[in-house]
């Protein structure tokens, strides 16, 4: 038995899969791979597998990372990863297939990319000021179904607003992982309340994991 | 609409995996190299369409065809459908996200009579002119199939076509003779139905002529334009040779039944008098142990689910289970796949069985005794006695199994409230048995489960003459089955007694039926199986305004020289045998199955399955 670690991207239809799904979805991904995989040995045998940091419904992103486990050590990870790139549907590209190097639980940042539409009344000077306030308070529900008041300027680890045609663009480096985690929607719908404008419809791409000293997760 | 701006309001509502479309399985094609679009509709929600297997059956076979693209439809959650009005989306079909309108064909199937409504309100989302001869063109066409239009009466005004029976063969003539009318110049939608209504299987409505007497009863039926006097339904004669998916779109949401499933028969031997698909659907036709195994293999190893369900109304009568299953548990272990085996009859349970079963998976068992007591039991001709119940249950705790389920239901003919508290009694029973049964586990009590549903008279069984009880008195008897149980081993559960009662009205309704469905649907009625959508009261109020009376479908008794709304349909089963059936339960006698005797129920004309069984062993 030999941990693996898969890292793909997620877009187009797979985009509408939500955390939960994946599992079901990536199960029958593998099986139909036919990649000899290892599988638990209970009453409901299933391929053991774990995704690393749930992806939000409606997000694209072009690094996911899900573990799972090979029967055999000693069966090539290139062919792996080509029988499983070969089962794909459209939305779902693989990147690579590797051992793991660090554990999941030490995922510390996400990069982020969100865009959208100028016609929303959002500009990119008045998002740069308002990410540039020494505090930002939202509401945050909490795990259990509480509503917390946090101030999470002094979260934003990094950010850089630009327009691009008729498109504002944020890119976003924010807390991600078991210890401490923070959904660009919130900061982006504290923003709109700011400007006092109806929240348009904002696209979302996680770029990029990393660790707490800034290297790539991997 | 384009598609980013669509994306984006699908990501406003709940689960918009359902309307995303693009699950693996799906099948997209040029629409410029195909010559007919079929808009196959569930008339429900993506989780409950995407689990029925008839829809998986037609689109494999619809789209095995070069020339035709079939594309699935659901209604929307109520959510959704509040965003397409306020955004004007027309409802669309999942592949292709095109209008429905645009279609050659609009087709509904038709599985329970509590979706009609949603039917209407997909018709309208669409913006298709609900009547049918508000529709002037030749397309859309209007089609529809399933169970329910063995009585499609109530919903005649609205369909172009019914296709009566299974639709694998009859609806793809129809398609073919639509390319053809149309190749040679055809564009008059009343010519089409009139060549369409020549197709064995094919029922046109409006080539029917209805006339009433005064007391409400039909006078009779006028079929025009060279119209058959009697539509027979369509069988398929040979299960071994018919399409079967070898693939199918898995959803990514998780569905009701999220599972690979195998049909392993059509029809069912036993008769039961208050049962619908155990009529309409003879003569017994079983698939070869060979067809079962090879296209079950394919199907797991197309879709990758690990869970394989075999499909029929009783699947232990089928023949060869056991060898069946040998084979198949060979390489369901192997690929790590569980089987299940649903609808399982008591009488025929065996040891072996159960065997197989732990091998296969713990699940919870599940009997279906129907009746508490001997009496009604013999009365609905479902022929299991308490003994068989309690061996089995036997089997069962010998097995390690502590909870069983029981279905009952309530509102049968002839039922007294003393049939009712045999319905606890027998409940009683079962935990005594496992209280003094050597296999009771120490410290794990028993659950039997009873789940009480309430009993329709259905078209085409023996019961289509009886009288239905009322909502009230079907209220009532759920409170005699409360107070009867008193033991805290037993937990009930029982249907709610209204949409019931409009399900009886529906089922044996009449053409007029039409506009009170028309009514209720404007005056806000869909989704009627869910019931936070239903409204009882904006039922009758819809009756009312059509001038009808439900009571005159549901709760009165019919004659048996009555012309019924569906007697100009042909179903196998001759009204005669009926009506010596439903004489036979009045004196509580029993029939046997199709197995051991030939009742001459009249599916024997179709040359083909359980009646002709003996023939070919002794050839």
């Amino acid at each position: 038995m030999k941990n693996v670690r898969l890292f793909y991207k997620k877009s187009g239809a797979l985009r509408f899969v939500s955390h939960l799904d994946m599992n079901r979805f990536m199960t029958r991904i593998i099986r139909l791979s036919k990649v000899p995989v290892w599988y638990t040995e209970g009453f409901n045998k299933h391929p053991y597998i774990t995704f690393a940091l749930p992806l939000s419904l409606g997000f694209d992103s072009e690094y996911e990372v899900m573990d799972f486990r090979l029967e055999n050590d000693e069966f090539p990870l290139e062919k792996a990863r080509e029988m499983i790139k070969a089962v794909c549907p459209p939305g779902m590209e693989i990147i690579d297939l590797k051992e793991p190097v660090s554990k999941a639980g030490k995922i510390a940042f996400a990069d982020f990319k969100c865009f959208f539409a100028v016609d929303s009344g959002a500009t990119a000077h008045s998002l740069e000021d308002f990410l540039k306030n020494k505090e930002i308070i939202v509401l945050k529900k909490t795990k259990k179904g509480g509503i917390n008041q946090i101030d999470i300027a002094p979260k934003i680890k990094d950010f850089k607003v630009s327009q691009e045609g008729e498109q504002v663009v944020l890119h976003l480096r924010l807390p991600a992982g078991g210890q401490d985690n923070i959904n660009p929607k919130i900061l982006i719908n504290a923003y709109f309340e700011k400007i006092s404008s109806k929240n348009p419809f904002c696209h979302i791409t996680r770029k990029m994991l990393y660790l707490e000293d800034g290297k790539i997760f991997m | 609409m384009d598609n980013q701006r669509l994306e984006e309001l699908f990501l406003t509502v709940q689960k918009p995996g359902r309307y995303s479309g693009g699950e693996m399985g799906s099948v997209i094609k040029d629409k410029e190299k195909i010559d007919v679009r079929f808009a196959f509709c569930f008339p429900d929600t993506y989780e409950i369409g995407m689990s029925h297997l008839g829809m998986k059956i037609l689109y494999s076979l619809f789209n095995s065809r070069e020339d035709i693209w079939c594309e699935r439809v659901f209604a929307p959650g109520t959510d959704f459908e509040e965003v397409m009005r306020k955004n004007n989306i027309p409802l669309f079909a999942l592949e292709s996200r095109d209008p429905i309108s645009d279609f050659d064909f609009v087709g509904f199937t038709m599985q329970y009579e509590l979706s009609y409504t949603n039917v209407l309100n997909m018709l309208d989302l669409a913006g298709i002119p609900l009547l049918s001869k508000e529709r002037k063109e030749l397309a859309p066409l209007v089609v529809a199939g399933g169970p329910c239009v063995c009585n499609p009466e109530p919903i005649a005004d609205f369909v172009d076509i019914f296709f009566l029976g299974e639709g694998e063969e009859v609806d793809l003539e129809v398609i073919d003779l639509y390319k053809s009318f149309k190749a040679s110049g055809g564009t008059d939608k009343k010519e089409f139905l009139k060549q369409a209504a020549k197709i064995k299987g094919v029922y046109v409505p409006s080539l029917y002529k209805v006339e009433y007497n005064d007391d409400g009863t039909i006078n009779k039926y006028t079929p025009q334009e060279g119209a058959p006097k009697i539509v027979e339904k369509r069988i398929i004669k040979n299960l071994d040779s018919v399409h079967y998916p070898e693939n199918f779109p898995v959803p990514y949401t998780e569905i009701v039944h999220d599972r690979a499933v195998m049909e392993i028969f059509r029809g069912c031997i036993r008769g039961c008098r208050f049962c619908q698909a155990g009529f309409i659907y003879r003569p017994v036709r079983e698939k070869s142990s060979e067809t079962i195994n090879k296209s079950a293999y394919d199907l797991c190893m197309n879709t990758g689910y690990d869970e394989l369900s075999l499909s029929s109304l009783s699947t232990s009568d089928y023949r060869e289970i056991e060898p069946l299953l040998n084979t198949m548990i060979d390489w369901t272990e192997k690929e790590n796949i569980s089987l299940s085996l649903p609808s399982l009859r008591i009488d025929n349970f065996s040891p072996e069985l159960l065997e197989k079963m732990k091998m296969i998976r713990k699940s919870g068992l599940t009997f279906a005794p129907e009746a508490g007591t001997q009496r009604l039991r013999d009365v609905i001709n479902k022929n299991i006695t308490e003994e068989d119940i309690l061996s089995s249950c036997e089997t069962a705790f010998k097995g390690g199994y502590t909870s069983v389920k029981l279905y009952f239901m309530v509102g049968l003919p002839t039922e007294t409230d003393e049939d009712i508290e045999g319905i606890a009694k027998l409940g009683q029973k079962i935990v005594d048995l496992y209280y003094s049964s050597p296999y009771k586990q120490k410290g794990r009590g028993v659950t039997v489960s009873i789940s009480v549903s309430n009993f329709v008279p259905k078209p085409f069984t023996p019961f289509e003459f009886c009288p239905q009880i009322t909502a009230e008195e079907l209220h009532r008897k759920h409170q005699v089955l409360v107070s009867a149980i008193t033991t805290k081993k037993i937990s009930l559960s029982w249907h709610d007694s209204e949409t019931s009662a409009l399900e009886g009205v529906l089922a044996r309704g009449d053409r007029r039926v039409g506009q009170a469905i028309l009514n209720a649907f404007q005056d806000g009625a869909k989704m009627d199986s869910w019931g936070e959508c239903f409204s009882y009261e904006r039922w009758m109020k819809a009756f009312q305004k059509a001038g009808l009376d439900p009571r005159f479908y549901a709760n009165r008794e019919r004659k048996p020289d009555e012309i019924n709304p569906w007697d100009h349909l042909d179903y196998g089963v001759n009204k005669k045998f009926l009506i010596d059936e439903y004489n036979k339960a009045c004196n509580e006698a029993t029939t046997p199955n199709c197995r051991e005797k030939c009742a001459g129920c009249g599916a024997a004309k179709y040359g083909e399955g359980v009646c002709f069984e003996k023939c070919k062993t002794v050839l």
